[in-house]
């Protein structure tokens, strides 16, 4: 099987799950409204009876951004203007690339690895649903097949973390090295042909790993593995085996992430929602890119069963 | 004693005999030569100093700035270490130090008298922190003193090593920009030698002269300098410039094989006008025509409102990538600095480019103290960049760059996005009233430059003073601070203006005594706040006891068309300012009153027939300083909650997507 076909089979699944989609969705819905919650309380509580509504009604106010900045504490210094249109996902891949990510507000951080520990038990039923379900989506088979694999997913998750702490390091040092070397140039371009090499390298090493532990993920489930170190073995073994289209297929729906991102770029909501209509719209076309950043991201797993899944991948 | 007339006429770069503009007390014939390679300056300065003063100079005090990198325990580096973990000044490496050596002093022979060799009686001094290890300051005492209105030559042939850019001067690569690279006098002032040590927060003063100054390179370097260049000679593949320029108090230059040169005029009808040199990164191409606009706006916008340029001509540095030497000001030279990427519309390179040519006006032409005032042209500067960015280019848009990988400090925000619908108005891109809220009380704006807290100085030097200039445009108007300004200018252009000149042609020229003013804003550290504290607006009730006729009686009525509107408003800051206080009705009947705001709280009380709709505190806002201004107004019925929840559904977006970037790793 080709890794064109693949993706297309892995998308024809995950279309044809759509509450599957709905219900992670939701998930990430139900996680992130008592953090939004909490960040409108204190955006509410800063504006107060301000005359100063108006402006952030009508568009964004860096000079109350300036003053709420000043005092705000805890979740409420994460706010910045960035989080309008594309800009909320550029920072986070940017988070990701240089590992900022971990670094963040305590709660966030908190968050996030909640959120991430939530994933690790879902994940049994995302590739149950992918693999063998039929039929119509079952919650209670769902989170069966997610508690089923939760501990060993953790496990997995830890190793792959030893592999992304090692590729933080990493990067940490190419990005030293190249700065030494860089000492006596004086034309940004080739610095920035360095830094992109370099942050290429390290977008490969983290999705590289990222990709031979879904294929770990894969092999724990088809096989029902217990050990997770030789489950990433295997999932390493995996990708070595059948490089060119496990590549193919990781990288070319990669890229069609970037092209998704592109598109959100140019159709996204400004600042300028100034009636409780169109904020609402707003919202919904970020939450629109979400579910198509989602259907994507199952995309992956159900593509790379597929994959997995056809005659001619060395197993 | 080697007394000389003041008898060599100065020629212009045109050969006439240029109207002196300045007292040009201190004047230099410099040869110099770079060794690229080697990052070394070899020269032999001339210095023709005459004493301005009544009291008589005993010895004469020469700064050395680069000795200020020569170890890291001089009082720069130790002062730079307070403010910044950037990893050069941490840990500078066999390479970065620079050093300047003096190998020989003397006064030169005049008739009857002479020469005398000083070298042996030199010797380093740190006025301002005693600190041995710090040799920005040599003092080399003379064997007879220099009389008031005479004066003397010193001859000095000196070594130096290029630092790796430190304050804006060294090298990158094959890049060279040299700032206070050669040996310069100190100030003499009534009561004697204005000398001090170098400081990291501080930057420069010295007295105005003529500049003739050759600079010898390999030849395939372009080289920039203050002035104009009078003269090239090139043998054996090296080439000599000369540069001259009068009425100047500094001279820097820059060479580089990669610059490309552009010139262009400046001509407006009522200025004079002005050859504009680029000398640009090939990279920058593009922004070529975006370097001549903002020089041609600063030129325009400072000389219709405070004096014409004089000079004739200006260059305009576009510096090497990483050089950080970056928004410098030089007499009729300075650096801008831009990216690879630069959005138009996002303020940058022009705002550094108007404001470093706006510095010819505010510290090139009026030339104060900057160790102990640099308030007067940094913040005259900055409230005139921002000025001139607004009328030129209206707000700009807020720009976000990213790619900043970890573990390189340097290399950071090479992409740039451009949220094209956030907009940065005068107030906090051009007053930058953000970084001033931080630093408001960390230092008394009159405390000397060089004893600020160094990582807050600049707060107090740039942003108090452009916002407290904003304050008065808007308290005075425009066209009365436009005249204390120029006033200023006028009276002061090739001079050393202290504070108190500036304070006394602004209650000169606006008709008033503004002493309590620059009380507040310049001789404390007092923060500005006030605040519309509660509002209340309700139907006139009688309810309970009141006196009728000598007995008690209780009543309990409503006068539905009559509303009680009780405000109070605040001063929560330490410092006053009178503040203009509205009252707003919903029937669009309006209250206002001035409040002086001396008192911590004032009581406004209105009985009429409509609710109050709002009530705000400096609701034009003049008080420009005031740290906080949403607190200003207060709705009786406050709508924050579609704001509100429109920036958290969007932050909400944002979360979502870093929940889901967390579970990447899982």
């Amino acid at each position: 099987m080709s890794s064109l076909r693949a993706a297309l089979q892995g998308f024809g699944r995950v279309l044809g799950s759509p509450g599957l989609v709905l219900w992670l969705w939701l998930v990430s819905v139900v996680v992130a409204t008592p953090l939004a919650v909490a960040m409108a309380s204190s955006i509410e509580e800063s504006i107060g009876g301000s005359l100063v509504y108006q402006n952030l009604r009508d568009g964004f106010d860096m000079g109350w951004y300036g003053e709420f900045d000043a005092q705000a504490k805890g979740l409420a210094k994460t706010l910045s203007p960035s989080v309008v249109g594309a800009g909320a996902f550029f920072d986070n891949i940017e988070a990701w690339l240089n590992g900022r990510l971990f670094e963040m507000l305590p709660a966030l951080v908190a968050a996030g690895c909640v959120y991430a520990f939530l994933w690790a038990f879902l994940l049994g039923g995302i590739l149950h649903r992918y693999a063998d379900g039929r039929g119509l989506f079952r919650l209670p088979e769902f989170f069966s097949r997610g508690a089923e694999f939760f501990f060993r997913f953790v496990r997995l998750a830890v190793l792959s973390g030893f592999l992304y702490y090692l590729v933080y390091r990493f990067a940490s040092w190419l990005f030293g090295r190249v700065e030494d070397a860089m000492r006596d140039v004086t034309v940004e371009k080739e610095v920035l042909g360095y830094v992109v090499a370099a942050t290429l390298l390290v977008g490969f090493l983290l999705t590289f790993v990222n990709m031979a532990f879904d294929y770990a993920k894969i092999a724990t489930y088809k096989e029902n593995r217990r050990s997770m170190i030789l489950a990433a073995v295997k999932g390493f073994r995996l990708v070595g085996g059948n490089l060119g289209r496990a590549a193919f297929l990781y990288y070319g729906l990669g890229f069609a992430g970037l092209l998704l991102l592109g598109a959100y770029w140019v159709v996204a909501p400004g600042s300028g929602q100034a009636s409780t209509p169109s904020v609402i719209f707003a919202f919904l076309v970020g939450q629109a890119y979400l579910i198509a950043k989602l259907v994507l991201r199952l995309t992956f797993y159900a593509g790379q069963i597929a994959l997995h899944e056809s005659p001619g991948f060395k197993r | 004693m080697t007394r000389l007339l003041w008898l060599v006429p100065i020629l212009t770069a045109s050969g006439t005999l240029a109207q002196p503009l300045s007292p040009r007390n201190a004047s230099y014939r410099i040869e110099v030569e770079l060794d690229p390679e080697a990052r070394t300056l070899t020269g032999k300065e001339t210095i023709t100093w005459k004493n301005l003063q009544t009291i008589e100079a005993s010895d004469l005090r020469i700064h050395l700035y680069w000795n200020a990198w020569r170890n890291n325990r001089s009082t720069w580096l130790t002062e730079a270490r307070l403010r910044t973990t950037g990893r050069n000044l941490r840990d500078p490496r066999e390479g970065d130090w620079s050093s300047s050596e003096v190998e020989s002093i003397r006064l030169l022979p005049d008739v009857g008298v002479p020469g005398i060799d000083l070298t042996s009686r030199a010797r380093y001094e740190a006025p301002d922190d005693g600190n041995p290890e710090d040799r920005t300051l040599l003092v080399a005492p003379l064997p007879e003193p220099v009389a008031p209105q005479e004066m003397t030559q010193v001859e000095l042939t000196w070594k130096a090593n290029i630092p790796r850019t430190f304050a804006r001067t060294g090298y990158r690569g094959k890049y060279f920009f040299l700032a206070q690279w050669f040996p310069k006098i100190a100030v003499f002032e009534p009561s004697g030698w204005n000398a001090h040590q170098f400081h990291a927060g501080t930057e420069f003063f010295s007295d105005y002269g003529d500049y003739d100054v050759s600079i010898t390179v390999p030849s395939a370097y372009v080289v920039g300098a203050t002035g104009r260049e009078s003269d090239r000679k090139e043998t054996s593949g090296r080439t000599t410039y000369r540069f001259q320029q009068s009425d100047v108090h500094d001279f820097a230059w820059t060479a580089s094989p990669d610059y490309l040169v552009f010139e262009e005029r400046f001509e407006v009808e009522g200025l004079p006008p002005v050859d504009m040199r680029l000398l640009l990164q090939p990279e920058h191409l593009a922004q070529k025509d975006r370097h001549f606009r903002a020089t041609a706006a600063a030129l325009e916008n400072y000389g219709k409102w405070y004096g014409p340029y004089p000079y004739g001509h200006v260059t305009i540095v576009d510096p090497a990538y990483g050089s950080g030497a970056g928004g410098m000001e030089y007499p009729t030279f300075f650096t801008a600095g831009t990216r690879l990427f630069n959005p138009e519309g996002g303020g940058s390179p022009e705002g550094v480019t108007v404001h470093e040519c706006g510095h010819q006006f505010w510290y090139g032409i009026v030339g104060n103290n900057e160790f102990e005032h640099a308030w007067l042209d940094e913040g005259f500067n900055t409230f005139s960049t921002a000025r001139t960015m607004d009328v030129t280019y209206g707000p700009r848009a807020y720009v976000k760059r990213y790619l900043n990988p970890r573990g390189a400090e340097r290399l950071a925000g090479f992409l740039p996005v451009k949220f094209e619908d956030i907009q940065v108005d005068r107030l906090i891109g051009g007053d930058r009233l953000d970084g001033y809220r931080e630093d408001a009380t960390w230092d008394a704006q009159s405390t000397p430059t060089y004893k600020y807290f160094p990582s807050r100085g600049g707060s107090h030097s740039y942003n108090k003073t452009s916002l407290w200039l904003h304050t008065l445009e808007r308290y005075l108007g425009w066209d009365v601070l436009q005249k204390i300004m120029s006033t200023f200018f006028a009276r002061y252009q090739f001079k050393h203006p202290r504070p108190e000149d500036f304070f006394a042609v602004a209650s000169e020229v606006s008709g008033q005594d503004l002493t309590w003013f620059f009380d507040e804003v310049h001789r404390s550290s007092n923060d500005f706040d006030y605040a519309v504290e509660s509002v209340r607006s309700e139907p006139v009730e009688v309810k309970g006891f009141v006196e009728e006729s000598g007995t008690l009686v209780h009543r309990e009525e409503k006068k539905s068309d009559l509303h009680r509107t009780e405000v109070v408003v605040r001063r929560r800051g330490a410092a006053t300012f009178p503040v203009e206080v509205l009252l707003v009705f919903e029937d669009g009947t309006e209250r206002r009153d001035l409040w002086d705001g001396k008192d911590r709280w004032k009581l406004y009380v209105e009985e009429k027939g409509s609710k109050l709709r709002y009530a705000a505190v400096d609701p034009e806002r003049k008080l420009t300083l005031d740290l906080y201004y949403t607190n200003n107004s207060k709705l009786v019925e406050p709508r924050s909650k579609l704001p509100a929840r429109k920036w958290a559904s969007k932050w909400m977006i944002w979360v979502q997507d870093l929940l889901a970037t967390f579970a990447f790793f899982v």
